[in-house]
């Protein structure tokens, strides 16, 4: 008798445990949609997925339009221009980590080279459309200080 | 007496088990209506939208589907809530689609991000006519810095087959 008690609260045990698992593990899925991808949700809702480098591009990507993927295949090499441009998408307010345009598509490159991106950038008009014009200034040979101000004239909200 | 005590676990154990599992399905209690989602898997932008008066016509995934392939034509606002360029032009481009009586569906692309590919969106917001199961135009980028007039909106939702994006 004693024993099938036993038996019987180590089921419950291993049914909670069980139980936690499955719920915990499909809370992670549904944040990162399809499962497939190898990423973290930020408390801002953003995407963050590592990749081996410039040359891997995040399987976040796979969902959208091949005019995005091009755009952020372009980030990397233009990566010391970006650092150095606003970013009119409201992302750069109070109590965000956004401090360029960069920052919406490439969050850190790490020693090893490894690189975080976000998806923030794939879904921000703005953002895209902000490094679409930089990478066309950079192509017709324009500095950075140039381009900041090309893009600030376009892109600043008036009333600031 | 002793059969009596040995169904104690069993009871401890349904207790428990309810409780734990009524947590895992609270979330259920408070459904958007407009996203047939749980709120709570809602991004955060898109809960700050859901009262919002110019953000009601919603249209979801498979619904679009069917209008689009049903060849009628319609207009689809492709939007994401967290959009700058979105949340300055949807409060000045619902109005105009009201006045010219058009009806205007507005798909959240954040919380169905495959239709980015589907749709091929690229800049949001993206208003796009689609006419015998095609895209037939589009104006991408929005009012203001996005490059368009309210006008130039007016123009396109009342012939948008004129209109080049």
């Amino acid at each position: 008798m004693r024993s099938a008690r036993d038996w019987l609260l180590g089921g419950v045990i291993l049914l909670l445990a069980g139980f936690m698992a499955v719920s915990g593990c499909s809370g992670g899925e549904s944040a990162g949609g399809d499962g497939h991808e190898h990423g973290v949700m930020t408390t801002e809702g953003e995407w963050h997925e590592t990749t081996s480098g410039p040359d891997e591009l995040p399987s976040f990507l796979l969902r959208y339009a091949d005019r995005t993927v091009d755009l952020y295949a372009v980030v990397y090499e233009h990566m010391d221009i970006l650092r150095q441009l606003n970013c009119y998408c409201g992302c750069m307010d109070a109590n965000d980590p956004h401090d360029s345009l960069l920052r919406c598509f490439l969050v850190d490159v790490q020693d090893d080279g490894s690189i975080t991106w976000t998806d923030h950038g794939a879904n921000c008009g703005i953002c895209l459309m902000e490094l679409q014009d930089a990478v066309a200034f950079a192509k017709q040979g324009k500095s950075a200080d140039e381009i900041r101000g090309l893009i600030d004239a376009k892109y600043a909200p008036a009333d600031l | 007496m002793r059969k009596k005590r040995s169904l104690m676990p069993l009871v401890y154990a349904a207790v428990v088990i309810v409780l734990f599992s009524s947590l895992y399905f609270l979330k259920y209690l408070n459904v958007s209506e407009l996203y047939g989602k749980p709120v709570s898997d809602l991004q955060p932008a898109t809960r700050q939208l859901l009262k919002d008066p110019h953000y009601q016509n919603i249209i979801l995934p498979d619904e679009l589907d069917r209008r689009i392939e049903s060849g009628e034509p319609t207009f689809v606002y492709f939007f994401s809530s967290d959009c700058g360029f979105c949340r300055e032009t949807t409060p000045v481009l619902m109005p105009i689609a009201e006045e010219l009586g058009v009806d205007l569906p507005q798909f959240n692309l954040v919380e169905f991000k495959d239709y980015y590919r589907k749709y091929n969106i690229v800049f949001t917001p993206t208003l796009a006519y689609f006419e015998g199961g095609k895209e037939v135009s589009r104006i991408e980028g929005g009012i203001g810095a996005g490059g368009h007039s309210a006008d130039d909106y007016r123009e396109f939702l009342r012939n948008p087959k004129g209109a080049a994006s």
